[in-house]
Order: C-alpha cells, then structure tokens, then sequence
C-alpha cells in the first residue's frame, strides 16, 4: 500500500489504532526529520514521540487539505524550532567553515562518526538550517514546492529560490570534498 | 506548471541515513500508555464520546468513506470518525487468530501453554516459518495490547536470534505469556525493530481466590507456598501497608521488583511498588510499603527485572471509620 495517499481513506476503530497506524506508516519520517532539523538523536527520540501525542490531542484541528505525513512534518518542525531555541542552538553554520577541512567541530564530527552516516547526508547535516529544512523537504521526503511552502509558512517562490541556493552548496561542499579526497 | 530537473545526488537522498528504523517499538508503546493516560478519567477516550454526538453526521461521511475504502466489514457509525488511517479492515485487526499469514503462506504461528488464564504464566511458543539462516543476525521482539484497556505491555523485550531457536526450517522463541488482564491481546512480533505480523488471543479471567497463608520457618506468609509470599499483617484500604516479601523458588533473581495491581472486574493496571532486589541469594526479602486504592479482591502481579513472576490475590479492607470504632 502506498503510504501517503489511500491511508487516511481508511477509518481506525478507535483513535488507539489511529495512533498506533499513524505510526506504523510514518514514525520513522518523523524520527528521521526530527534528526535532519535538531541534529540530536536523544532530541529526536523526545521530539518524535511527542509528535504523535500531539497528532492524538488535535487530529480534530487536522483540516485534510494535506496529507498525514505533511501535517505530521509540520508538527514535526514546531517542536524543533522550540527545543532549538530552549537549547541555545547556534544555528548558524559559516560559509568558512564548510569549505574548511574540519567541517564542523572535532564534538560534532565525532557525534556524526558514531552514527555512521553516508557522506552525503553529513554534508546535508552541514547546511544551514533553513536550507537544510528545505532541501530534505525536497529530495528526501518529495514533497511539492506548494506543500513545501504551506508546511513552512513561506511563499512558494521562496521555496525555490532556497532550494536553489541549497542545491548550489551541497555541490560545492561535495566538491570540496572530492578534491580533498584525491589529495596525496 | 514546469517541474524543474533535480540534481542527479537526490536520488542518493531519497534513503534515509540510517540503516535501521529510528523510532523504535519501544517508542511506539511509551507513546500509546501516554495516549491511555491521557485517556483515563473517563472509560471511553474523549473522542469516542464526541463521535456519539455528531454520529449522525459522521454516518454520513461513513458511507462515503467504505464506498471509497471498500473493504471495512460491519464497521459501526461511530467509529467512523475516529479519524483514523487504519491500513486495513480495523474490526477484523482484533479477531482472535493464532496464525498470521503472509500471502497464502503461515508466517507467524503462537502456541500458548494449554490453560492459559490471566495473571498467569502460560509459557507460549512463537514459530516463525523462516530458516534460522536467515535471521541469525536479528533481533524478535513482542508487544502485546490489551483492546479494552489500551494497556501495552512487552511479551519479549528484544532478544538476540541464537542458534537454539532454530529447528528444522523454522525458528521459535518462547516467552511468559503471563498478561495481566483478562480480554483480547494483540501480539505484535517485530524483528529488527519492524513488525512483521500479529496474532490475537482472547485470555480467559483466571480465580479470584485470596491467595492462602503457608508456614516458612516458624513464620506465617500469605502468598504461593515456595514460590513467593508476603508477612503483614494484610492490606486496609486507602493507607500504607507493610509488608516483607519474600521470594524462593525464582531464585537468584536480581534486579527491579515491581507490583502492578488490578481490582477485580476493572482494567485498570496501577504499579504499588518499584523496589530493587539487592541480593542475589536463592531466598531473597524484600520490605516495602505498599498501598491499594480501594477495598475488595485485587490481583498482585510480580515483576522481578521486568520479566513477570508470579500472582496473587489479596483482600483489601476497608478502613475503620472513627466514628464506628468501639
């Protein structure tokens, strides 16, 4: 069964099972979106579970003009943007720092190293936030530059001009890596 | 409308970055108890109550969403609202079978021990028909849900495949099968942390005999002879009680001790006690304080290190009302 489209045709006998299958089919986009915005695994184990607890308390509020998933997503990046600021999370990440060898700090990096994630998902993890928020939006989760938009709360138009401008950095981060690489 | 050309790296985006499911079962059961929290005060969620009053209207709605769906049998009206994306026919989730099929083929077969009754290890069997080959390097874990309560309660934490659950094509686990109410249960068997199936059993209530008194040692204990017991001098409702457990034939059994609870005829499980085993000796004591809500028979559930114990029943009092006291 496709996970986004038919699923939320179908009627749960109570709101338990209607937790229980929102999670089944989107717990680990939560999870993962969760991680992609705040970076921490302990902040997106909080984060994820809350999520569904508040999917449970205001599926009431849930006008079906989007799907489960992107609603799920919006709540998704509230709570991030909250425990962001509650944690003092310097979100900027500067353009030096990118192109440098050591592209995050030494604590970062070794966090990263531990959860063994492909190259190209650290370059991800490398972006800024509001183009990192955008740009998994996109190619991750393939969501519509309209939906993009709507769970954002920014023009369409912005959309795009961040994903370009997304794009544009991960090559160069990719590249830089490249000449790293075949450096002697 | 023109779609633009995505950069050819996406598509190494479109996997996640981790090569297991984050959100794990454990996850999913932490947030369905604070789900039945939230829903207790009254038996039934609030939504629930708020379907029956627009259940009219969402009758309506129903009849649109089966003729779209196709495939709900005998759904009431006021599940209909229930707001739910249930993958599937959702009475048919809770109908009793100890087989789960993939396809035409068996995947999943549970066979409990004979009798089994609430409050009561019954031992089950849990076949998979999967060579043990090919799950060697995994995990099987065993969430069971109690359908009236919502209660969630883990059947098998998570245990590594070893090479003793492998038999001749096929691999078994064995769990406690011990559930703390009588009902209909849900098994959900996850391997690596993803479901793979479930299976569902109706558990008969077992007696509520108040659970006798033996003799140890000169001294009088209330409990299951040689297995384990308690000396005090009984429970009165509404205030703190002593108690010095005692527990034999488990025996070096280390780790936390939990009392869970359940009033005879409700579904409400409430935890009295959460203590830690500090020796490690085949008889072991415990003393504790502990404290029941209300009078009548009550079913005293025993955790020792998460895994299930045994059971006993005991009769609460009353408390004495100053006035009547002569």
């Amino acid at each position: 069964m496709n996970m986004d489209g038919p699923a939320d045709l179908m009627i749960a006998e109570d709101p338990r099972l209607a937790l229980q299958s929102l999670m089944g089919s989107y717990a680990q986009d939560v999870w993962n979106f969760a991680f992609f915005l705040t970076k921490n695994k302990e902040a997106a184990d909080d984060i994820s579970q809350e999520v569904f607890m508040k999917a449970f308390m205001h599926w009431r509020g849930f006008e079906r003009r989007s799907s489960p998933k992107t609603w799920l997503l919006a709540i998704t990046r509230n709570l991030c943007r909250n425990w962001s600021k509650s944690h003092g999370v310097r979100r900027v990440v500067l353009m030096e720092t990118i192109f440098s060898e050591s592209t995050a700090s030494s604590a970062e990096n070794e966090y990263l190293d531990r959860l063994q994630l492909q190259t190209i998902w650290r370059h991800v993890l490398q972006l800024p936030a509001k183009y990192r928020e955008v740009l998994v939006l996109d190619a991750h989760y393939g969501l519509g530059y309209a939906e993009i938009a709507n769970l954002l709360g920014i023009a369409e138009g912005t959309v795009k001009s961040r994903i370009y401008r997304a794009r544009k950095r991960m090559e160069k981060s990719m590249e830089g890596e490249k000449r790293h690489e075949s450096r002697p | 409308m023109s779609q633009d050309h995505k950069p050819h790296w996406y598509e190494q985006l479109q996997t996640p970055p981790f090569d297991q499911p984050m959100f794990t079962p454990e996850m999913e059961r932490a947030v369905l108890n604070r789900q039945q929290r939230v829903g207790t005060g009254n038996k039934r969620s609030p939504w629930l109550k708020r379907h029956s009053v627009i259940g009219a209207a969402a009758a309506a709605g129903v009849v649109l969403v089966l003729t779209i769906a196709g495939n709900v049998p005998g759904v009431n009206p006021f599940a209909g609202l229930g707001g739910g994306w249930i993958t599937g026919g959702a009475a048919s989730v809770w109908k009793p079978h100890s087989v789960y099929y993939e396809g035409e083929k068996p995947l999943i077969e549970a066979f409990p021990g004979g009798d089994f009754r609430a409050g009561q290890r019954a031992g089950c069997w849990w076949s998979l028909n999967v060579p043990y080959e090919q799950l060697k390097d995994s995990s099987i874990e065993i969430a069971a849900t109690h359908r009236q309560s919502g209660l969630t309660v883990t059947e098998l934490p998570p245990t590594a495949i070893s090479r003793s659950m492998s038999y001749d094509g096929f691999t078994r686990v064995a769990s406690d099968f011990a559930l703390p109410l009588p009902g209909t249960w849900k098994f959900d068997v996850y391997i690596d942390g993803q479901k793979r199936g479930d299976l569902v059993f109706e558990v008969p209530d077992s007696d509520w005999n108040a659970s006798p008194d033996f003799v140890y040692n000169d001294t009088v204990l209330t409990g299951n002879e040689m297995e384990m017991g308690f000396v005090s001098s009984g429970f009165t409702a509404g205030q703190p009680n002593k108690f010095l457990w005692h527990l034999f034939a488990g025996g070096e059994k280390s780790g936390s001790f939990r009392v869970d609870a359940v009033k005879k005829g409700t579904s409400d499980v409430i935890t009295i006690l959460n203590a830690e085993l500090s020796g490690s000796g085949l008889h072991q004591t415990l003393p504790s304080t502990m404290q029941l809500p209300e009078a009548g028979l009550w079913r005293l559930l025993v955790y020792v290190g998460g895994q299930f114990y045994d059971s006993m029943v005991v009769e609460v009092k009353a408390p004495v009302e100053e006035e009547n006291a002569e």
